[in-house]
Formats: structure tokens, C-alpha cells, sequence
């Protein structure tokens, strides 16, 4: 059932490349024909994930966190994974339910390399952020955008960019942690590299930027089997044995940028409701341009937009995808209809005979369908995670006075997709009839990350090296 | 998609509706995973993955290893993935790419024409877009294709397109400013090579060598069996002037792979070498395993008139590049049916096509030393020199055979020849 984001995460459909037969076969004139590589995803500027909460430790504080590059090998070298020097990372905060960003905090990173003459990662052990052994470095700044007129929101993807935008440096050259490499190249990986890697920036602001331990899990195995959920096996059509589920995303790493930031600076409009999402953006290239002059100078192009888990696979049809990458929340009503009658609530009874499903719920949206899924997605349920004035659009909607848990927020410890199964299956309280065994007991088995959480900033936990 | 299947009306025919249900779920499965969100693939996660779904990943990574191992024999693998893909998300982008592999462009172009349709946003298809109408010789089509698709998300698949369109239109500094982009966007490993390797190719062709060293060694560090980046270090070799260190790299990788490229430049060198009987062993080679490319579906007209003129039967050359220049008109097939009609005596005639193969200002050392040698040969010296004047200025390394052409041209034309142009 319900083949949720992970699917989408699961299914790299690999990194084809093609130095195609052309360039290979003309005899002679080498240079004569050759076809561009026939690559088919962006890993580095595609978010995988986005968490929202008030930070258990410092609870006038909120965490954000974004992840990209999934199922990092540990082992990545001689070509360890980074972030793009030539994207542009960042959390868009709503302050007051209108769908339009009023803060922004702005990722850019910039790589360094010591000795051009080796390709090595590191010429012997890194000990601290500022060994010089480190042979590949990567610094970042973080900017806040705050906008102030009627024209925000607009992104920063025209000539609107600085309209209304008051923009402020909250720290730059900060290092990004390195990769964890083994015992010998980056001994006490955390003590020594990641937690030194914890910077305070202005305002009040903590930030973080670096590989970790991919805090998702899922049964992405069993997931792809036709939706099937092993603990519920003998439920489904075709049916095996019960067993317990297994973590599919335990032992890969990610690069996560994260930051905290006091509540009070961005649920600074009378409602202690903020919503929250990431995008990422790349540089706009004509083809032609007549001398290759537009080196990093076109506007940015958003290619990956991400609030909600999974939304792009519970609630966005794969032929909209691109299309919702390069959206904007204040437009979301054009996806309405996808959520009040997600696909994939329908495949429900299909897989799981006898597992009935709502087709409609009054959640008092006036909509039809399945208001309460829209509800979720969209509004944030009233009294917990709504805005006072809410103008629909998909977000983390996350309530700063109160403890977090999705779908207030989303915590790194939530199981997102339990909670998005059983929803989907009604079980929630918008449907008593349908908030029962077995729809509310759903899920895939697996029920938390395979490696432990810190207990502090940034919470995900250690990555792991490449020697083990 | 037909969700709001009742199984208990699908009850009353015994087995067809749970079977009409089993599709339909495993049809939406596949739509959703094949939306993809990147890095390397993981035979732990496709292990139990929708078996089409897993098919499109077996298809997409064989037709990968054929093109990086230029061995013909692996298409096989990718037709029979293909076959049990069938229908499923990302089938249709393989089976474009597989068709420009095999050379089969107008045919690609037909496809991806065809599929856009249904799926007009689909990346995939827009840039197997590109690449037909390139070799078809729709230079605007593609244009407004590329811009397309780069508008939709400038990543590595649409920077390294936006580059080769650049160097055909002659902008070496913004096809290297975009390959550079391209190479900083590209994360997966056999990806990163191919785009490297394209990068040393064109500093190669700005005689930058030790941005070619660089670009090479990384794409060989990440892949090391990759034919096309081992091709580049042994002409980077011949750049440098280390012709025998080249000569033997070429001669191991015609032993591992005999890639038509690889051993028509070995000939090459080894007839600068006067090795003539190894030059000959070389050639029988090409011949061999172009007639084993034909065999495996790839269509290799050009290639076989550019190496008919170079070094086999003038009249025969001339055959070849008209059956070739009749398939598609591009820069390329121009630019050899002119240097086949010139070299059989017929400047006049090759005129036309001397003019179609440098319409886009492409800065190729062939090309441009083909249309000087056509100028000289109808008499318009002033013409010859200029043409030729712009080669030399940029000093990039070119095949021997190119190169001697060169070297008899400006010696006969009065031009001073640059550094290390001396054969």
C-alpha cells in the first residue's frame, strides 16, 4: 500500500551516464560526435527530507532540519559526497498562515581544495576542523532573509529578489564537518570534527552542516513487494508468513544543514504557529549566450521543494512531480484535488481485502473528498497546528508552545510513515468508524532509526565511517 | 488511475479481478518509485522492488556498461531488460537512449517525439530530444529543446548538453564554463566520469593540458575500465609529446577493448612510427569491429566514410559519405562528404558542403582543416590561410591524420607552423 516517499528515495533509478557508443566509435576525428550523458537525477539538490520541532533540550527554541544526498555509501571515496557549491539551500518560515515566506534562512557553500596535486580527501589524520591534513574543505554561510512588504514570498527568482527583502549575514566561512573516513583519517569522528562543527551564528542562531547518520527509516523492501507491510502479511492478497519489518535506509548517510533558532523570532506575529519548508535552488543557463558569460549570474531556478513527508508520494501524481518541485506554497490550491482523494488511500482495500477506507470526510473545509487528509496536509488541524488565519498550502505546520510530534512538526524520531498509513486508512479521530483494528494498527514494522539520536543540536545521529 | 476498484464485484470472476487489482497496485507502485530521488542505487533496496520497475534498473545500468566499456555484445542484456520492463516508468527514456547508442537517431527522434506527447515534462525524453535533433542536424530544435529542459532544472544532465551545443556553435570558453557546471552538479560516480571526461576533452581541444591530466585522472580514478576517459590520457599523452607511452596505453586498451576509436588512432601512431605492418594489423581491427557494431545494431555510416577517406578507397569514401549525408544532414556528415568529394578531386562539387559543415562556427580542428584544404584546392588561397590560420593559432592536439593534412597544408600555404606541429 501506500507507496510513500521512500519509494520515490528507494528507486535512484540509477545514475545513468552515458558517454554514449557515439563518442567511442568515430575512427578518426575523436571530437566529432558526442551526445551529453544521459544522467537522470540530481541527488545533491534534491531534498529527501525536512524536519520541524521545538528542541526537546532548549524549548524556546526551534530545530529545523534538511537532508539531501541519500543512501550515502559511507565509503565514498576516493570522491567523498558534498554539497553543491552551485545550489542554493533554504527554510522558508511562515509566520502568519498566508503562504508566503516572512523569514528565509539561506545556505551557500563553498569547497577548497589544499593540494591540487592529489586527490586524496585527507594526507594523513584530521584531528580538527583546521588540520591542515584536511585536504578537501568546505565552508558555508547562512543568510536571513526577512521580508517585510506585499511582495514577499516572491522568492528570490526574478528581479524581485531584494524587494522587500531586508538581507542579513547571520555568520559565514563557517566549516562544514567533514566526512567520516575510518579510525585512522578522522579518529573521535564526533568530538573531534562534528561537534566543532556546531556553530553560533547572530541572532541567537545555532547552525550545522556536515554528513549524519540518515535518521529515516522504512520498509522499503517489503514496501516495493506490491505495498506489502510484513507484520501484516497474512492480511494481504497474496499472502506470506507475518514477520517483523526491516529498516531498508539503516547503514547509509546524508548531509544535513540544520539550524536553531529562538521561537520568538519567528512566531513573531501573535500566533505561536509557524509553517515551515525547504527548497533548493541552481542557476538558470541560457544554451547560447554568445561567450559563456553568464557564469553564475542567471537567477536561481527551484528544483525541489519540501515540507510534509512523503507528500510527493502520498499526495502528488509522479506526472506532477517536477511541477510541485518548482511550485510555491501560496499556489497549492492547484494540488487540492490530489489530496482529497489521494491514489493511493484507494490501493487500501486492493492490497488488504477487508481493510475499508474513508472516501469522504467533512472536516468543514467545504471541499469534499478527503478533508481530512487535506486537513493534515494543507490547513494543520484547528486547535493544534493551525494558523489563526490559515490560507491552505502544503507545509510543517508546528506549534511553538507545545511539545512537538507529527503532524505538529515533525520530529527525527516520528514514524511518519505509520502515521501517514493509518491516515490514509482513516484511522485517525476525523473517522471513528474507521479509527480501529485493524485499520489503525497499520504500518511497516519498523518503528525507529537503527542508530542512536543525540541528545542535543544537531539530534541526528554519528555517521558512519567508512572502515567499519 | 482506476483506483476505486470494488473487489467484491471483482469476487464473481474468480481469479481475473485480483489479478486486474495486483496490476493496477503494482502499476501505481511503479509510478511512485520510479520518481526517484537519487544516489547510487542499492541492490539491497531493489532486491524485492515491482520486477518491471527493477527491469527499467537492470536496462538503464547495462546500457550504461555498454557505453562505458564500448563492448556491442552488451545491448543484448539491455534488449531483454527492455523486453520485461515493458510499459513500466523510465522504460521509454532507456529505450530513447539505447536508440541513440545504437546510432539510430531519426528513429529516436520519432520516438521521444512520440512520447513527449504523453508525458510532455518528462526530463528523460527532453534531453533524448536534444541529443536526436543534434545528430539529425536540428540545431534549433534542440536549442529550444535544451532550453527547455534546462529552464525546468539546470543539473548536470541538461549543463553538459548546454556545453556540447556551445562547442558545435564555436563558444569553447562558455562550452567549457558549462562543462565545469556540469561536472560541480554531478555527485554519482560513473556519472562524474563521463563528464570529466568530456571536460579533458575540451581542454584538450583549448590545449589546456593540465586541465586535461586533471579531468582525466579523476574520471579514471572513479572508473577506471571507462574507455572513453583511458582514450583521452593516451591522447593526452600524444599532446605531450610522449608518442611511444601513448602508442602502448592505445595498444592495451585495443587489447582489453577494440574500440574502433581506440585502434584507428593507434594505426595512426603507429604509422607516424613507421610501423607499418602494425598500422595495418590496427586497421584490420577498425574493419573487424566495425562489422561487429553493425552486427549488434548500431549503425556506423559515418564513421565508416570518415575512415574510408582517411585511409582506404577515394571513390569508395565518397560512396559511403553520400549514403551517410543522405541519413541525416549535420555539421559532421557535411563536413565528410566535403573532405571525401576534396580528396577524390571534386572541390568544386564539395563546395556545399564545405559551407553546411562550418555553418555553426564549430571549433573543430577536422572540420576547420577539411574546408582549408577545399579552399586551397579550388584556388582560393586568402580563403585557405584564414581558415587554417584559426587552427594553428589554437594549437590544440588532433589526430595524425587531421594534423598531417595540417602541417602539408600550411607548409604549401607559407603559414609558420606553432610549437610541437612539426611531424
Amino acid at each position: 500500500m501506500v507507496s510513500l516517499r521512500t519509494l520515490s528515495r528507494a528507486f535512484p533509478v540509477i545514475g545513468l551516464s552515458g558517454l554514449l557508443a557515439v563518442g567511442l566509435l568515430s575512427p578518426a576525428n575523436a571530437s566529432s560526435h558526442r551526445e551529453a550523458p544521459l544522467i537522470t537525477e540530481d541527488p545533491v539538490a534534491d531534498l529527501t527530507d525536512v524536519y520541524a520541532f521545538v528542541s526537546p533540550d532548549k524549548p524556546d527554541t526551534v530545530t529545523l532540519v534538511g537532508n539531501v544526498i541519500p543512501f550515502e555509501r559511507p565509503a565514498g571515496g576516493p570522491n567523498f559526497y558534498k554539497f553543491g557549491d552551485d545550489v542554493l539551500y533554504t527554510f522558508h518560515v511562515d509566520s502568519d498562515g498566508d503562504a508566503r515566506p516572512d523569514r528565509d534562512f539561506e545556505f551557500r557553500f563553498t569547497t577548497e581544495v589544499g593540494n591540487q596535486n592529489t586527490f586524496l580527501y585527507n594526507v594523513g589524520p584530521v584531528g580538527s576542523l583546521s588540520d591542515p591534513n584536511l585536504n578537501v574543505r568546505q565552508t558555508y554561510s547562512v543568510t536571513e532573509v526577512t521580508y517585510t512588504s506585499e511582495e514577499k514570498g516572491e522568492h528570490s527568482d526574478s528581479k524581485k529578489e531584494d524587494h522587500g527583502a531586508v538581507r542579513h549575514v547571520l555568520g559565514k566561512n563557517i566549516p562544514v564537518a567533514p566526512n567520516n573516513v575510518g579510525p585512522r583519517s578522522t579518529p573521535n569522528y564526533d568530538k573531534n570534527l562534528a561537534q566543532p562543527a556546531v556553530a553560533s551564528l547572530e541572532d541567537g542562531v545555532t547552525s550545522f552542516a556536515g554528513p549524519r547518520d540518515d535518521p529515516f527509516f522504512a520498509d522499503l523492501g517489503s514496501i516495493f513487494d506490491l505495498g506489502g507491510l510484513r507484520p501484516f502479511n497474512q492480511n494481504h492478497l497474496i499472502k506470506l508468513p507475518n514477520e517483523p519489518g526491516e529498516d531498508y535506509v539503516a547503514g547509509s548517510n546524508l548531509h544535513t544543514f540544520a539550524l536553531q533558532v529562538p521561537a520568538s523570532l519567528m512566531a513573531d506575529n501573535g500566533d505561536p504557529v509557524i509553517g515551515v519548508w525547504a527548497t533548493t535552488s541552481r542557476r538558470a543557463t541560457r544554451v547560447l549566450d554568445g561567450a559563456g558569460g553568464l557564469k553564475h549570474k542567471g537567477p536561481w531556478v527551484q528544483v525541489s521543494r519540501l515540507g510534509m513527508p512523503l507528500v510527493n508520494e502520498v499526495v502528488i501524481p509522479l506526472g506532477q512531480k517536477d511541477h510541485f518541485n518548482a511550485s510555491k506554497p501560496v499556489d497549492d490550491l492547484q494540488f487540492a484535488g490530489s489530496v482529497l482523494k489521494p491514489e493511493l488511500a484507494g490501493l487500501i482495500p486492493v492490497l488488504y481485502p477487508g481493510v475499508n477506507v474513508p472516501t469522504n470526510v467533512n472536516a468543514g473545509l467545504g471541499l469534499g473528498g478527503r478533508e481530512d487528509i487535506a486537513t493534515i496536509f494543507l490547513t494543520g488541524i484547528a486547535g493544534v497546528n493551525q494558523p489563526k488565519h490559515v490560507t491552505p498550502a502544503e507545509m510543517i505546520r508546528l506549534n511553538t508552545s507545545t511539545k512537538s510530534g507529527f503532524p505538529n512538526g515533525r520530529l527525527l524520531t516520528d514514524d511518519v510513515v505509520d502515521t501517514e498509513i493509518r491516515a490514509l486508512a482513516g484511522a485517525t479521530p476525523f473517522t471513528p468508524d474507521f479509527n480501529k483494528a485493524p485499520n489503525n494498527l497499520l504500518g511497516d514494522g519498523v518503528d525507529g532509526n537503527d542508530v542512536p539520536l543525540l541528545t542535543a543540536f544537531p539530534y541526528l545521529g554519528i555517521p558512519k565511517a567508512g572502515y567499519d | 488511475m482506476a483506483i476505486a476498484i470494488n473487489p467484491r464485484r471483482h469476487r464473481r470472476v474468480g481469479l481475473i479481478g485480483p489479478l486486474v487489482c495486483l496490476l493496477v497496485a503494482a502499476g501505481a507502485i511503479a509510478r511512485f518509485a520510479a520518481a526517484g530521488h537519487g544516489g547510487a542505487p542499492r541492490s539491497a533496496v531493489t532486491r524485492s522492488a515491482d520486477p518491471a520497475t527493477s527491469a527499467v534498473t537492470e536496462a538503464a545500468t547495462a546500457l550504461r556498461d555498454a557505453i562505458e566499456t564500448g563492448d556491442p555484445a552488451r545491448y543484448a542484456a539491455v534488449d531483454a531488460a527492455l523486453a520485461r520492463a515493458g510499459n513500466a516508468p523510465g522504460s521509454s527514456g532507456i529505450h530513447a537512449a539505447l536508440l541513440l547508442s545504437r546510432h539510430e537517431f531519426s528513429a529516436a527522434r520519432t520516438f521521444v517525439t512520440t512520447e513527449l506527447q504523453t508525458t510532455p515534462g518528462d526530463r528523460a525524453l527532453l534531453a533524448a530530444a536534444v541529443d536526436a535533433s543534434v545528430e539529425t542536424g536540428a540545431y534549433d530544435a534542440a536549442e529550444e529543446t535544451l532550453q527547455q529542459l534546462a529552464d525546468l532544472r539546470p543539473d548536470a544532465r541538461a549543463l553538459s548538453r548546454v556545453s556540447y551545443l556551445r562547442e558545435l556553435h564555436g563558444d569553447l570558453t562558455g562550452a567549457l564554463t558549462a562543462m565545469r557546471q556540469a561536472e560541480q552538479a554531478s555527485i554519482e560516480p560513473s556519472e562524474h566520469a563521463t563528464v570529466a571526461t568530456f571536460l579533458g576533452d575540451l581542454c584538450l581541444s583549448v590545449n589546456d593540458l593540465s586541465c586535461a591530466q586533471t579531468a582525466y585522472d579523476s574520471a579514471l580514478r572513479l572508473r577506471p575500465n571507462a574507455v572513453g576517459a583511458s582514450l583521452g590520457r593516451a591522447r593526452l599523452l600524444a599532446a605531450k609529446g610522449s608518442t611511444s607511452a601513448a602508442t602502448s596505453l592505445l595498444a592495451s586498451l585495443v587489447e582489453r577493448s577494440p574500440q574502433p576509436a581506440a585502434a584507428a588512432l593507434l594505426g595512426e601512431m603507429q604509422t607516424l612510427a613507421a610501423d607499418h605492418e602494425g598500422a595495418a594489423n590496427s586497421f584490420s581491427i577498425v574493419a573487424a569491429n566495425t562489422k561487429l557494431l553493425t552486427a549488434a545494431g548500431v549503425v556506423t555510416d559515418l564513421e565508416a566514410a570518415v575512415f574510408e577517406t582517411d585511409h582506404g578507397d577515394a571513390n569508395r569514401a565518397v560512396e559511403l559519405s553520400r549514403a551517410a549525408y543522405a541519413n541525416r544532414q549535420t555539421v559532421f556528415t557535411a563536413d565528410a562528404l566535403g573532405w571525401a568529394l576534396t580528396r577524390a578531386g571534386w572541390a568544386t562539387e564539395a563546395m556545399p558542403y564545405v559551407q553546411e559543415a562550418t555553418s555553426l562556427g564549430t571549433a573543430s580542428v577536422a572540420v576547420q582543416t577539411h574546408a582549408a584544404a577545399a579552399m586551397a584546392a579550388i584556388g582560393d588561397l586568402a580563403a585557405a590561410r584564414t581558415l587554417l590560420q584559426r587552427v594553428l593559432d589554437r594549437n590544440p592536439w588532433t589526430v595524425p591524420s587531421v594534423r598531417t593534412t595540417a602541417v602539408g597544408l600550411a607548409r604549401s600555404l607559407g603559414l609558420d607552423l606553432p610549437e610541437g606541429w612539426r611531424l
